[in-house]
């Protein structure tokens, strides 16, 4: 599985090449994420500053997991960690640091951002995400896919009311 | 009769119980090392105990909020700050309404008390903030309100703490309940397997006695057996020497060789004496010979046998008897027959016993054959030489036959008055035939005649072909 998946993150990374040189869209809306660090293409000072048109406009992904934050099984749509790291031409990953609003602060490995589709998810049961509901962007591992997930070390890397993201 | 050993009463009750038993234990310590397992994993698993301390990253999210505030207030923070912490606390106070700590204190009164009295107290803080446009604006009046509130912020977090560590003594405390259950089952299960293990072993010694017994029993037996034939062959010998003496005194006497007996009444009883003291003469030689046979002293001198040589002799021997009877004696001998071996006085013996038998039971001017034939259509390495002795006596019924091959096995108690003979003669034979490796078998037809067939093996297994040639006549 994780060598499918290992495989599967290689062949994106691989096709994307092409676009890696792409720069970054204009971004019209407000900015609901800055990406800083090691990464290839920027719009600002050695930084991305994403808004929400951006990240959805990227491949969704929809993950239906229980949380403990949650009551019973939600259904998060966001896009992969993996894929925006791939457009953000970001090189040589060793982790990526996540902080909220509040700044409070996780750190995601490599590892797991390859194994598993861990998603910056902008939308819950629905609905899109805001201030008021854990938004507008909240990290979600597949937990409920995943037994090995349901750890607390794991929930502890599900970041809510994200806003930046720095890539070492 | 094979020896059948048996369970002792006690554990043919026992056993099925004690191995049901033994099934139960082992599934019940597989059933609490399973529940065991999964207690330990669910302790790794299941977040409650971090989730649970929610209550008190709640708290502490209030404080950075009202700390914030009064920073702001004093000039020390912005506006922002307070924003962002007051953002902060929107991802926390969901957790009173969902997710596990929710979960876990669902339907408890006084969780659902502090939570309400939370989720109003925060409208009420943020509400003055609303009304004037800032945070710092409506400090006083906010943090008034706040440290009000402070106290059920950190009931909420002693109280979740609390619950986090009773849920988390529960699951130790099922743990080391199913541990010990478990340790008590594998013990209650080796105490069984050991009481097993004990009466399996108490059982074989039992067996084992038994087994001694038996042996000791046989041993007894062959002993008791060998004793008597020791007896019997001895007691024999005694009784010959002076059994001698009668009859040859008898004969003498007979004989008047020293002179006339007078009344010839006396020669007559004589006469008598010398008659019985023969027969019982060939008694006592008929039972030491079946006593020999019987403990295993009978040695075989096998030699070649020249077989038409050897059935002449014996057919001389019960010529003069079967002339008497005017019986004719009929020889007939298949073309080219081989030699063959075996013990050549054996052999004589036995047909001397059966043509003997014969004309003894067969009436005047009978018939008694003796053919000798070689079974040609068996495979070559595999024949037999075929000695049957025919007669057209009184035959045998069908009723009678086995009996009659037994020691003093005779037909009827008549016969004994009408015909001379100890009654040994078929069982010696047969018993002679065996021990040399031949087969004997009688067929009789009553009032027709009686049949006895020796098949000797032309190349006896055990023996070789050739051995040291003995002149036979």
């Amino acid at each position: 599985m994780r060598a499918v998946l290992l495989f599967l993150s290689l062949f994106l990374i691989l096709q994307d090449r092409s676009q890696a040189d792409e720069p970054l869209p204009a971004m019209p809306g407000p900015t609901v994420l800055t990406v800083t660090g090691h990464i290839g293409v920027a719009n600002a000072q050695n930084a991305a500053m994403l808004d929400l048109t951006f990240l959805q406009n990227l491949p969704a992904v929809t993950i239906k997991t229980s949380t403990p934050w949650t009551t019973g099984l939600s259904v998060f749509v966001g896009v992969r960690l993996r894929d925006l790291l791939t457009r953000l031409d970001a090189k040589t990953v060793k982790y990526v640091e996540a902080k909220a609003i509040d700044d409070y602060t996780a750190q995601i490995p490599l590892a797991d951002i390859r194994a598993y589709d861990v998603i910056i998810a902008y939308r819950l049961d629905g609905k899109a995400l805001d201030q008021m509901s854990r938004g507008p962007l909240w990290i979600i591992y597949p937990y409920t896919d995943h037994d090995d997930l349901q750890q607390e070390i794991y929930y502890n890397r599900g970041v809510w009311q994200l806003d930046r993201l720095i890539v070492n | 009769m094979p020896f059948r050993p048996a369970l002792s009463p006690v554990l043919r009750i026992i056993k099925p119980f004690l191995v049901s038993l033994v099934a139960l234990l082992a599934i019940a310590v597989a059933w609490l090392s399973l529940h065991v397992t999964q207690d330990l994993l669910s302790l790794r698993r299941t977040p409650h105990s971090d989730m649970i301390g929610a209550g008190t990253q709640l708290e502490s999210q209030f404080h950075r909020f009202m700390s914030s505030l009064s920073l702001a207030q004093s000039g020390r923070g912005t506006e922002a700050d307070v924003d962002r912490q007051w953002i902060g606390m929107q991802g926390w106070t969901p957790m009173l309404t969902a997710g596990t700590l929710y979960d876990t204190f669902r339907g408890d009164p006084l969780f659902h008390d502090l939570s309400m009295r939370i989720t109003s107290g925060l409208q009420g803080i943020q509400q003055p903030a609303t009304a004037a446009g800032s945070w710092v604006a409506a400090a006083s009046t906010i943090l008034d309100r706040a440290t009000a509130l402070a106290p059920a912020f950190h009931d909420l977090s002693i109280y979740s703490i609390q619950k986090a560590n009773e849920i988390e003594q529960t699951q130790q405390l099922r743990i080391l309940r199913d541990a010990h259950l478990m340790s008590a089952v594998i013990i209650v299960l080796f105490i069984v397997l050991g009481a097993t293990a004990m009466m399996t072993h108490l059982q074989s010694r039992r067996l084992r006695l038994a087994g001694h017994a038996i042996d000791l029993a046989r041993l007894q037996a062959e002993r008791a057996s060998r004793a008597k034939s020791d007896f019997v062959a001895h007691m024999s010998h005694e009784f010959r020497t002076p059994l001698n003496a009668i009859i040859g005194f008898s004969e003498t006497i007979q004989a008047e060789i020293f002179g006339p007996v007078g009344n010839p009444r006396y020669r007559e009883y004589c006469g008598d004496v010398v008659t019985a003291g023969r027969h019982l003469h060939g008694l006592i030689d008929a039972i030491l010979d079946l006593s020999r046979i019987e403990s295993g002293e009978t040695e075989i001198s096998p030699a070649e046998i020249e077989p038409v040589a050897l059935a002449r002799v014996c057919l001389d021997l019960v010529r003069s008897q079967a002339s008497k009877k005017e019986i004719e004696l009929v020889l007939n001998v298949a073309p080219d027959l081989p030699t063959f071996t075996a013990d050549p006085r054996h052999l004589r013996q036995i047909l001397l016993n059966l043509l003997s038998n014969s004309v003894k039971f067969t009436a005047q001017r009978g018939r008694v054959e003796l053919n000798i034939q070689i079974d040609r259509a068996a495979p070559s390495d595999d024949r037999q030489i075929i000695f049957q002795v025919k007669d057209t006596g009184i035959g045998i019924a069908p009723e009678d036959i086995d009996r009659v091959q037994r020691p003093f096995g005779r037909v009827a108690r008549s016969m004994d008055q009408a015909q001379d003979g100890t009654g040994l003669g078929l069982s010696i034979s047969r018993s002679l035939a065996e021990a040399n490796g031949a087969e004997f078998h009688l067929s009789s037809v009553k009032d027709v005649g009686t049949t006895a067939t020796i098949l000797f093996p032309l190349f006896p297994a055990e023996r070789p072909i050739s051995q040291p040639l003995e002149a036979v006549a």
